[in-house]
């Protein structure tokens, strides 16, 4: 190729992509929803552009990795108009957010929520649309009642038999950690014994070689030996119970055509209820087509979808994860820890601390 | 005001505005000293060994860089081998590769490892890991720096010291000649491999998910850090302060070093600028032990690649297609390889665009400064070079804080990718042309200029023509790293609609991974990146100028 023939090339190649950027600019401002949610939201393109065929409201979604920095990124941006709607805010990370007063109230009709939903806030400023139980699971092939016990208390953990056996998250830079540490501290806070509290469990399960990573993923993938990570490069799967959803198992055996030896640890009070909102942003002035996207979202049709799109609970009432493969067999709904989003704002800048020095 | 100085103002804007907010921001919130903070790094679990542990592996990485690359080096500086451009190619494009699918290629590796022998991905294996991945990834740093300056030396000064008392043996003659003439680039190019290991984030986070060095740390605690809210404490800000305060000064040390050895390196006489290479056979011991070598490159990449064509299927693992149709069909993630890869070669040619006259006006300040003020054109180098030393947080939030005070609406521009694109690519830009500047006869221009020839001809004319070869191989190191380059984008691309190919295999791994296809789908991606960054380096190495100086 000559050097002429390579000028235009590169001519048209820059064009092209100049013409592409052109072509994105007609889109109104009112029309376009800029929408922030955290990486693992499911819903579709396809969905998204069946949306937009129907109201003429275009959506773009930015990805701002996990629910903390969905929260971090709606702060950071708050009355810029950067974001019209957040998605992915849950109940642990509420509290900071309203208090950062980021939010505009939605017009969503909330009775057509299940109970479960509302539980942790039923106010305008936050709509829930997908929910679940955050605790621990664990490999049935090891934990198998012989080898090891499974266990009835959290206090089970720190037997020796489970040196180095779980693998939990890191509170300060995953939401299922911190679902899991709050879940912990109000366990703790209400069992019979009195003497001791979650700081004393921690620091007896760093005694015991917990292994503690900074997201879901590594524990996980990497290092749960009951989950889909042992067909994944670079799997080592030392821990036989990691923390995860309690209807993990269900997806698991929907993706295994009804098989896994994973099982959602039943223990009462040790899990936390995650319900995941969607809120309007201080900043924007597309009230209308938030609003219709937000009843896009919570409506029937795609809210009782949120199993296999979103591998969550849906929120409104009725819902329910599907049967199909094992998935609702294999799913726990669990007695949830009770603990309120005001309690939580006002203590874990303190427990979280406390946790990290103790952890050291 | 000469177009160069308003480039290098620009560039000084562009490189220290947002660690400049980013900076006084953190510090703001802060309510402990930089000192206090850093003292209480190993009370605290979130920052617990981070240091030590950051030091450790740059150095150990480093020296197994070293260990490896200056024999390559040798094998490719002074014999000739068949298809020695492809060879070269091959060498050096792991530097150029996305550490994320770097890091992919590990860990695939590490399971055929398993199946030989059987270690149960002890941490022990783990970190030795990291450092060969490292040293994989640095390799080329090795390579481009010392092997076109032994690639020209007279072959007649060795013969002369094989007469000479202390030259007689091989090992004489390394320890008096060669390493004298060779170390300032040895020492140049392992100052840079100790900073890309320093920042390493990617491998250090998948190879060894149970360590923290610094960079990990700052991307841990990125998300709260600059927030001013008191249900989220303030150490995310004063960890991310005292973290990239460390690095900063490390790094800016070892720039400071590379920067200083080079120009030491650029003095000496006894470069022929002519091909001294000898003809070498694949069938001899050190054709052997390039093989192997080879092997070593392409291991990661051929476990890249067959990942990409299995998926797991009823609880085992099949050969399956459905990864590379999910990648073409875009049916799991917001855009398919096509879409993404347009995207990623419109940013890469853009960037070139701009990479190239900025980076070569920086790089010919830089040249003319040597002759006339050393330390400046020194401080000048360092500061070109400081992008590469910055943490990816401290940018991100430097660039948010200063779209939000000026014009929030810029941060969805197009355009806005390519800051960090530029950032990346034009450190090598310079790298690259520096050394030819320094090679360039400068009566050719003085005779022109004698002849009436303007500044404008004589750039045409002289300086580009010669420059051309090294021109050709610092625009494919732009796209190259440009096409691939994931980091940067991330921090200040998430807010603009343009997937490019990087991002999209991001996306695609940051979801739980029940879905088989979506791993699947993103080797797929991978291995078209890996593929066109392999065939753009091996096109343009016949290019590569002989004995460019003992640079990039």
């Amino acid at each position: 190729m000559n050097a002429n023939k390579a000028i235009i090339l590169c001519l048209i190649i820059i064009c092209t992509f100049f013409s592409g950027c052109t072509e994105d600019g007609n889109t109104t401002n009112e029309n376009k929803l800029n929408i922030i949610s955290y990486d693992a939201f499911g819903i579709t393109q396809e969905m998204l552009d069946q949306f937009t065929n129907e109201t003429g409201i275009s959506v773009s979604i930015t990805r701002a990795g996990n629910s903390g920095g969905v929260v971090s990124t709606a702060i950071q941006t708050k009355d810029t108009g950067l974001f019209d709607l957040s998605i992915g805010i849950d109940n642990s990370y509420l509290g900071t957010a309203l208090s950062a007063e980021i939010f505009q109230p939605l017009e969503t009709d909330r009775s057509i929520f299940s109970s479960r939903a509302l539980t942790s806030y039923d106010g305008n400023l936050a709509i829930p649309f997908d929910l679940a139980s955050v605790c621990i699971n664990y490999d049935s092939t090891h934990v198998d009642g012989e080898n090891i016990t499974i266990p009835n208390s959290l206090w089970d953990f720190t037997d020796p038999s489970w040196e180095g056996k779980l693998a939990v998250q890191n509170p300060r830079t995953s939401s299922t950690g911190r679902s899991f540490f709050i879940a912990t501290v109000d366990y703790f806070a209400n069992d019979e014994d009195s003497q001791t509290n979650h700081e004393d469990w921690w620091k007896s399960m760093r005694s015991n070689n917990l292994i503690i990573t900074d997201g879901w993923t590594t524990a996980y993938e990497t290092h749960y030996s009951g989950g889909y990570g042992q067909w994944n490069d670079g799997f080592i799967g030392d821990a036989y119970a990691v923390v995860s959803y309690c209807h993990s198992p269900g997806v698991e055996a929907y993706f295994g055509g009804n098989w896994t030896t994973s099982v959602a640890l039943d223990v009462e009070g040790a899990s936390f209820p995650q319900i995941e909102y969607v809120s309007f942003l201080v900043g924007s002035d597309k009230s209308i087509s938030a609003n219709v996207f937000v009843d896009w979202l919570v409506s029937s049709e795609i809210n009782s979808q949120m199993s296999t799109l979103n591998w969550m609970y849906p929120a409104i009432e009725g819902g329910d994860i599907t049967e199909e493969a094992g998935y609702r067999w294999h799913s726990l709904v669990p007695v949830d820890c009770e603990i309120g989003i005001s309690e939580i704002n006002e203590n874990i800048s303190t427990w979280l601390d406390e946790w990290d020095t103790a952890m050291a | 005001m000469k177009i160069r100085y308003i480039i290098i103002i620009i560039w000084a804007i562009l490189v220290l505005a947002p660690l400049f907010l980013a900076w006084s921001h953190l510090h703001s919130i802060s309510e402990r000293s930089i000192f206090q903070v850093i003292s209480d790094f190993n009370q605290r679990f979130q920052t617990k060994d981070s240091i030590s542990y950051t030091f450790l592996v740059a150095s150990l990485s480093t020296i197994l860089t070293l260990i490896i690359g200056i024999p390559l080096a040798w094998n490719l500086g002074r014999y000739n081998w068949r298809y020695h451009n492809i060879l070269r190619g091959i060498f050096t494009v792991p530097f150029v590769m996305p550490s994320i699918l770097v890091a992919m290629g590990f860990l695939a590796l590490l399971d055929w490892i398993d199946i030989l022998i059987e270690h149960n991905h002890s941490s022990n294996i783990r970190f030795y890991s990291l450092l060969f991945a490292h040293a994989w990834f640095n390799l080329a740093l090795v390579i481009r720096f010392c092997e076109p300056l032994l690639s020209t030396i007279d072959s007649s000064y060795e013969e002369a010291c094989r007469l000479l008392p202390r030259g007689k043996t091989p090992k004489s003659r390394m320890i008096n000649f060669w390493f004298p003439l060779m170390w300032p680039n040895i020492a140049a190019s392992a100052a840079l491999v100790f900073v890309f290991s320093f920042t390493s984030f990617a491998l250090v986070k998948f190879i060894t998910p149970s360590q923290r060095n610094l960079e990990v740390v700052m991307s841990n605690q990125a998300e709260w850090a600059g927030l001013d809210i008191p249900s989220l404490g303030r150490s995310p800000s004063e960890i991310v302060l005292a973290s990239s305060t460390i690095q900063l000064i490390t790094i800016v040390t070892a720039l400071l070093l590379s920067s200083w050895l080079q120009s030491r390196s650029s003095g000496h006489h006894l470069s022929t600028m002519r091909d001294q290479r000898k003809p070498m056979s694949f069938f001899s011991k050190r054709g052997f032990y390039l093989i192997i070598m080879l092997f070593f490159i392409i291991s990661p990449m051929i476990a890249l690649i067959t990942s990409s064509f299995t998926i797991r299927e009823n609880n085992m693992m099949v050969f399956s297609l459905q990864g590379w149709e999910a990648a073409f069909g875009g049916s799991h993630s917001p855009t398919n390889v096509y879409q993404s890869l347009f995207s990623s070669i419109g940013y890469a040619f853009m960037t070139m665009l701009l990479s190239l006259p900025i980076g070569y006006f920086l790089s010919d300040t830089i040249f003319n400064l040597e002759k006339t003020n050393s330390k400046l054109a020194m401080l000048l180098d360092v500061l070109v070079m400081v992008p590469l030393a910055l943490s990816a947080v401290m940018v991100g939030l430097g660039v948010l804080l200063g779209l939000i005070r000026t014009n929030p609406d810029l941060a969805r521009s197009w355009w806005i990718p390519l800051y960090g694109h530029l950032m990346l690519t034009t450190p090598f830009v310079v790298r690259v042309l520096l050394p030819a500047m320094r090679n360039l006869n400068p009566q050719l221009e003085e005779a022109a200029s004698l002849l009436g020839a303007g500044y404008i001809k004589r750039l045409i004319s002289i300086r580009i023509k010669l420059l051309s070869p090294s021109l050709i191989v610092a625009s494919s190191l732009v796209f190259a790293i440009s096409i691939g380059e994931f980091g940067a984008s991330w921090v200040v691309l998430r807010f603009t609609e343009f997937t490019t190919l990087p991002v999209m295999i991001g996306d695609l791994l940051s979801r739980p991974g029940y879905d088989p296809i979506l791993r699947s789908a993103a080797n797929a991606a991978g291995t078209i990146l890996l593929l066109i960054t392999l065939i753009l380096f091996i096109s343009v190495e016949r290019f590569r100028p002989v004995g460019s100086g003992g640079d990039f």
